[in-house]
């Protein structure tokens, strides 16, 4: 089964606000989305130095989750929504299956979109877990 | 739960403390998004102090850190400082719809702990739930001190005629501590006058700030408390003793000038000498005074500013120029890192300093930068804000010093310029701020010096007055830029968060060195959030200090340490080499077992 349960339901709740108290909801299923290959990273803020003679030194304070998500031929409506998410830069969580799967913000310089065929898009944005 | 220490090759966290107006809060851990990189710097020689700023960005969702500084209106000066702490104790913590686990930060038990900045806050700023702040360290605010001079009691106007003051007696010889740009017989002269309409002495109505200084201070003058330079205006006041007029006066007018009210009063003083050697002449003995800028009613006082001048060795001066009376009491002696004072009080014991204040006032400052470059002095303020202040004299470098090799080394380099050397050094000294001039000079040259190859190094002292300090002083920079100071940048670890300006390590690095070598951090760039690293600027020690004779101030004072002889490292102690050094002051000259080698 995957992440997103057999429905393929996923959730957005999102809000410009100082909290998600009164959050702004985007819902999109299978039916709006039918390809919704989903990548996942770490991003670190690891540095790490090797000496010159060899001893390795590394910090680091955080090891973070990024989620990919690339859709296939979405509806403009749905495409609407999301881009207007993006551009608020906001706090968000991300729900599917039930589970929230963290707290997040919008990955700079992530999004993405072409018109493949009149009124549907192929769109592609990142999301970065907060902490 | 597992320890990570500095030396680990784990992913180390890193994290800030901050501390604000005096009370811990968790905005370095919580909410940090940025943090520049902290930079510090003490120049030995160009004068060109750094001020060290702390520049952090702090996400504020809610606006909570935004509202403790009053939305922006009462941050300023109050306290910041940050402590960084490199390790600390990790756990794991669950995360995620598979509960996977994460290994994360606990708490900072167990870190190495660093104080890494100590200042006040100077800016904040808002922006897209970000909040900025920069701090900057006490260095700004000596920037910002004025000079306050001391002032006399009182001299309550006599006649006021026109735009005339005219007192009974002659100001110049009464306040001859007053008196600036006068003629050789002090009949006419200036001065610089507080005039105020109130009857009381300045020394009660103005009572002087306690436990500081007194320096400068002569007979019948006080340092007054500092609310009296915001309540009083300061006048440049020209003045004329008039003994006698000679020749007749005419008009009203004229008459006035003098002292009397109409022609026909004059001739009450009037001596009629037609053929005499003097012939006719009017009898005045009054001071007249006239006001630059203003005017004020009869039955005013006047307060007579006090020329300043400082005598004191130069750590003793130094001190006055921070916390005296006769300037802006911005600090106290706790603002002082005590060892490196006490170090420079004892390796400048020997040196008598004098500074004659500029009676136009005006900011502190330059004359403590030429303070430091009459001691080629490195000063800095350290990470606790308090000030460092390391004259060039004799140190001690064969002490226990921490090694650093190449396995912590990340990154060297060494570079040397000609712009470091020089074959003639030049002082100017013995200044005299009446004429703007430095009255004398001390030159000495390279044994190989030739012209074609001349480069000069000049510097002028506004504090020095003795040829034997100057002799002294010439000798040793003129041998520290023979040899040149080659500059070393070492980047290394957090685990060398802590180190200081004036710190010594013993380097052993290929690129940099044969063998070991001593090197002394005149600056520093520590990096905690970004690049997360510490570069050090260094200074060979060893061409600076090893083996340059040993320092002993006759009974100057008293100072500890080793034995001296021929064979002695840098350093000083309580006994010389019999007959060598009887005392400084007198006997430097061509005794060259004294002298730096």
């Amino acid at each position: 089964m995957s992440r997103f349960g057999t429905d393929g339901v996923g959730t957005f709740k999102y809000s410009t606000g100082d909290t998600l108290a009164s959050a702004t909801t985007i819902v999109h299923n299978s039916s709006q989305a039918p390809q919704f290959p989903f990548d996942t990273k770490t991003i670190s803020d690891r540095v790490s130095y090797r000496s010159k003679s060899g001893k390795a030194w590394s910090y680091q304070n955080y090891n973070l989750q990024a989620f990919g998500f690339k859709w296939s031929m979405l509806d403009e409506g749905f495409r609407g929504s999301l881009f207007t998410m993006f551009n608020a830069n906001p706090l968000l969580a991300y729900y599917a299956n039930g589970t929230c799967f963290g707290t997040f913000r919008m990955a700079e310089n992530t999004w993405q979109d072409s018109e493949v065929l009149d009124g549907l898009f192929d769109v592609s944005f990142g999301v970065e877990e907060t902490a | 739960m597992s320890v990570f220490g500095t030396d680990s090759n784990w992913g180390v966290p890193v994290t800030i403390g901050l501390s604000f107006n005096g009370t811990a809060v968790d905005w370095g851990t919580a909410n940090l998004l940025s943090m520049a990189p902290l930079d510090n710097n003490a120049q030995s020689v160009d004068g060109d102090y750094r001020i060290s700023n702390l520049d952090i960005e702090l996400i504020d969702t809610n606006g909570s850190i935004w509202g403790s500084l009053g939305h922006g209106t009462t941050a300023f000066n109050k306290d910041l400082s940050a402590t960084v702490y490199v390790g600390g104790t990790m756990g794991f913590n669950t995360f995620g719809p598979g509960s996977d686990r994460r290994l994360a930060l606990q708490n900072t038990g167990n870190s190495a702990t660093y104080v890494v900045h100590s200042g006040k806050i100077t800016d904040v700023g808002r922006k897209d739930r970000v909040v900025r702040i920069k701090s900057k360290n006490n260095m700004r605010l000596l920037s910002e001190m004025d000079w306050k001079f001391p002032y006399s009691d009182t001299r309550t106007v006599g006649t006021v005629i026109g735009s005339y003051y005219f007192f009974t007696e002659n100001l110049g010889s009464s306040f001859v501590n007053s008196v600036v740009d006068r003629n050789e017989d002090v009949t006419e002269f200036k001065m610089y006058a507080a005039i105020a309409t109130f009857a009381t002495t300045l020394s009660e109505k103005y009572p002087p700030v306690s436990g500081r200084g007194t320096m400068g201070t002569v007979s019948g003058y006080t340092f007054v408390g500092t609310q009296f330079y915001f309540d009083q205006n300061i006048y440049s006041v020209k003045g004329t003793w008039l003994q006698f007029k000679f020749g007749t006066i005419n008009t009203d007018e004229e008459a006035r000038r003098y002292g009397f009210t109409s022609m026909a009063q004059a001739e009450g003083s009037k001596t009629s000498g037609a053929g005499g050697p003097n012939g006719t002449y009017y009898t005045i003995g009054k001071s007249r005074l006239s006001i630059q800028n203003g005017s004020v009613a009869s039955g005013s006082s006047f307060h007579f500013q006090q020329n300043l001048t400082l005598a004191e060795t130069p750590a003793n001066l130094f001190r006055e120029l921070v916390v005296g009376q006769c300037v802006s009491p911005y600090f106290g002696t706790t603002d002082f890192d005590s060892e490196t004072f006490g170090t420079a009080q004892l390796v400048t014991g020997f040196q008598s300093f004098t500074y004659k204040v500029d009676p136009k006032g005006g900011k502190v400052m330059p004359a403590i930068k030429n303070l430091m470059e009459s001691l080629s002095a490195m000063f800095s303020v350290n990470t606790l804000n308090k000030f460092e202040f390391r004259p060039y004299a004799p140190k001690k470098i064969r002490l226990a010093l921490e090694s650093v090799g190449t396995s912590d080394i990340l990154e060297s380099s060494v570079d040397n310029s000609i712009d470091d050397y020089f074959n003639r050094v030049i002082l100017k000294y013995g200044y005299d701020p009446d004429s703007s001039e430095f009255k004398r000079t001390y030159e000495l040259k390279a044994p190989d010096w030739t012209n074609p190859l001349d480069r000069p190094f000049e510097i002028e002292s506004k504090f020095m007055t003795n040829e034997n300090e100057a002799a002294v002083f010439t000798s040793r920079l003129l041998r520290r830029f023979l040899k040149t100071l080659p500059k070393y940048k070492v980047k290394l670890p957090l685990k060398y968060s802590g180190a200081p300006i004036g710190s010594l390590y013993s380097i052993a690095d290929i690129d940099l060195v044969s063998g070991t070598k001593v090197l002394e951090v005149s600056g520093y760039s520590k990096d905690f959030a970004e690049d997360r690293s510490v570069e050090l600027n260094c200074i060979d020690a060893e061409s600076l200090y090893f083996r340059r004779g040993y320092a002993f101030w006759g009974t100057k004072v008293t100072l500890p340490g080793d034995t001296v002889d021929s064979n002695s490292d840098s350093g000083w102690g309580t006994g010389g080499t019999a007959g060598t050094c009887p005392g400084i002051n007198y006997d430097v000259h061509g005794t060259s077992s004294f002298l730096w080698w």
